[in-house]
């Protein structure tokens, strides 16, 4: 056998482990949720073979649709502010000095390291009507009439949320885009101080085109986390008022956990994660395009 | 391109992940392996109990329980919260995990008689301690004959003023009956919101589904309408019940309710902190809270009134009911679980409760300690609340009820009431 066989042999052995655990943890799952969702089931008494009639409820289902929709809403929301304020304070971060820029990373990264139950928590005292942090300082520096009930209003509420998940992610992104920026070879910045750009000039001649693949990788995981919004919303509205915030996770646990719709619930969870496999497809399609080696 | 796609496909894998975690097993194993395990080998047995609200006698009661039986079981507590108490013990249901005991309203068990999560408690109550409680108590929580819920004390909604905010705002005490209209309460609320920096009324978020549930029950001139109304025979369109959403409707939209603007969103700590601060005129809590409401935010002069009466029908009909206890059947130790019932619906339990504020539904002792003024405060509508309420005709539309009403009503109007009816049809062509 040869030297790089055994090596392959090993490392494969000592993925095993792993391998199991992704196994029980996910695949399986996977597969007995689309199974489920094909399925009638309470959780009591025994699953018969339903067809897509799950499927034709979902898609009847007014509210089953318009959690997707609030879901889509605070997934954009919240990628949208995680791209812009990562990759903002990476450009930022950037060009500080070793021991500010250490300082820096480890106070805009903090809130990833904080559990999204707790910065939900958090941020339901920060915007609370009456006794609100933000309602407060607002009032304190002649601005009442900007205060709000910022986790009470249709619309609103989801928008906030979305801020919120948004700046929770932004740490992630900036590190990641941070990463790439100091990969990028110090001649290409040199020379184009010989010629004369402006910081402005690099960021947009050199910067965003050499680390486009880790902003895509970024997008991918702001994404994927943002379609998510399970934990966040449930502590900070759970829902409400109403279902002016009930997302699709919410509604799939309720279709499931409240109504003893298994099936339902597993083939609303299929829908929507279609619905998010085919959005991460057209965006990385999207930003895709030209590749620099350097 | 296939890489993309496997990407993708992954990607998707994760959000499946969450929901496919739901499944379990498609028969569950309903053995009671553990109890025989455990009575085999002489291991004292767990015994898995939720049934502990906040409040000092609802904590004092568990920790005489656990003094009790705690020799004889493990008694593992879990913790109780109103909004998540179905979900829990459904979940525990569908992965076949131990609940002994667990605390919910006698009058909302078809949530889970309907699926065959409710043990049917009839073999266990003998004639001993079916003596030991007031007469009609054990009906509430008997379906189709069959009793899944022992209640153990009364509870309805009713209103806590405090005094300093209703004085503060130039209303004086002899204005502020006992029972009142909806009318005169509003008007009440209006002359404190004019009057004062205080708002009219405060509700919690959890209780807000009160308001629309009296107001629907209340708009009726007769029972007759009533039963029919309650029976799911009327529709969620019917001018009545409009009329009784706009009515709730209207006192949010002119702010009456704390804090004013965003007032379906305040919790029940928000609003402690309000009372404590002297913001909120006409406090909603149910009579079961009352005291802890009153030790907890401190207030020393207030009054106890009565829900406000919100039609003419001379029953003036009240939601509420019980609290009570069941047996779900995922239990694995019912004979621990109807033991512990059985001692917290004893006279020495009632008798404590009733000592502590509260209205038990079984005997209390003779010479017990009670407050009577207060126990009059908060049981004298016992009489009005209603045995059925359109909530019983099915769990979904019980659901939306009491967790999404009234704010759907106040953020979509009428659409919501296209979904109320949506569900009312499902439920009475069941």
């Amino acid at each position: 056998m040869s030297s790089t066989r055994k090596l392959q042999l090993i490392g494969g052995l000592f993925s095993l482990p792993a391998l199991i655990i992704v196994t029980f943890s996910t695949i399986i799952p996977v597969i007995w949720n689309i199974v489920l969702s094909f399925s009638k089931w309470d959780g009591i008494t025994s699953m018969s073979f339903v067809g897509i009639e799950n499927f034709i409820k979902v898609f009847s289902d007014k509210a089953s649709m318009k959690a997707m929709g609030y879901s889509l809403v605070i997934a954009v929301i919240a990628t949208a502010t995680a791209m812009f304020l990562g990759i903002l304070l990476s450009l930022l971060i950037y060009k500080v000095t070793k021991v500010e820029g250490a300082l820096f990373r480890f106070v805009f990264y903090s809130p990833v390291m904080l559990p999204l139950s707790v910065v939900g928590l958090l941020f339901t005292l920060v915007l609370a009507t009456d006794e609100g942090l933000l309602n407060n300082i607002l009032g304190l520096i002649g601005l009442a009439n900007l205060q709000n009930a910022w986790l009470a209003k249709k619309g609103m509420v989801l928008v906030v949320i979305g801020l919120v998940q948004g700046w929770r992610s932004s740490g992630t992104v900036m590190m990641l885009v941070f990463t790439g920026i100091i990969g990028l070879p110090v001649d290409l910045f040199e020379s184009s101080k010989l010629d004369g750009a402006t910081y402005r000039q690099e960021i947009r001649y050199i910067i965003l085109p050499l680390v486009k693949p880790t902003i895509q990788l970024a997008l991918s995981m702001c994404v994927m986390s943002a379609f998510k919004t399970y934990d966040i919303v449930f502590s900070m509205t759970g829902g409400g008022p109403g279902d002016i915030s009930k997302t699709a996770p919410l509604k799939i646990l309720e279709q499931a956990f409240m109504s003893n719709k298994y099936g339902v619930a597993a083939a609303n969870s299929v829908i929507y994660a279609g619905i998010v496999i085919t959005i991460l497809a057209i965006l990385r399609k999207g930003i895709g395009g030209e590749k620099y080696e350097y | 391109m296939k890489k993309k796609l496997l990407a993708a496909l992954l990607a998707g894998v994760l959000a499946l992940t969450a929901a496919g975690c739901a499944g379990g097993n498609s028969q569950p194993d309903k053995s009671k392996d553990s109890v025989s395990q455990g009575a085999a080998t002489g291991e004292k047995q767990d015994l898995v109990i939720m049934i502990t609200n906040p409040g000092e006698v609802n904590n004092a009661v568990e920790k005489k329980l656990v003094e009790k039986l705690g020799d004889k079981y493990n008694i593992i507590t879990k913790t109780w919260d109103s909004a998540s108490v179905e979900q829990t013990v459904k979940t525990a249901a569908a992965a076949n995990e131990q609940i002994d005991l667990v605390q919910y309203w006698p009058n909302q068990m078809n949530s889970f008689t309907e699926v065959g999560i409710a043990t049917d408690l009839t073999p266990y109550m003998d004639e001993e301690w079916k003596a030991t409680f007031n007469d009609g108590v054990l009906d509430i929580g008997t379906y189709d004959g069959k009793l899944y819920n022992v209640a153990y004390k009364t509870v309805y909604p009713a209103m806590l003023v405090d005094l300093e905010v209703t004085r503060a705002a130039g209303i004086k005490d002899e204005e502020i009956k006992d029972q009142m209209t909806w009318e005169e309460f509003c008007d009440l609320c209006r002359r404190i919101k004019e009057n004062s920096d205080a708002s009219g009324a405060g509700i919690p978020d959890t209780y807000a589904c009160w308001l629309t549930r009296n107001s629907v029950m209340q708009v009726w001139d007769t029972d007759e309408e009533l039963d029919k109304w309650n029976a799911g025979e009327v529709s969620f369109k019917d001018e009545h019940i409009v009329k009784a959403f706009d009515l709730v409707k209207d006192v949010f939209e002119e702010g009456l309710f704390y804090p004013g603007e965003g007032a379906l969103a305040v919790t029940q700590d928000q609003l402690y902190g309000a009372i404590s601060s002297h913001k909120v005129g006409f406090i909603f809590e149910p009579t079961t809270a009352m005291k802890t409401t009153i030790d907890n935010s401190g207030l020393k002069e207030y009054k106890i009134c009565d829900f406000p009466a919100m039609g003419k029908n001379p029953t003036n009909a009240l939601l509420g009911g019980c609290d009570g206890y069941f047996i779900p059947t995922s239990s694995k130790n019912v004979e621990g679980a109807i033991e512990a019932m059985k001692y917290l619906t004893s006279e020495e339990i009632m008798t404590f409760r009733a000592e502590g504020g509260q209205v038990p539904c079984a005997k209390i002792a003779s010479g017990a300690n009670v407050d009577t003024f207060f126990m009059e405060s908060i049981s004298r509508c016992s009489n009005q609340i209603y045995p059925t309420e359109i909530i019983n005709v099915g769990a979904e539309l019980s659901d939306y009820m009491q967790n999404q009403m009234p704010a759907n009503y106040i953020y979509n109007g009428k659409a919501s009431l296209d979904e109320l009816e949506e569900l009312r049809q499902a439920a009475i062509n069941k």
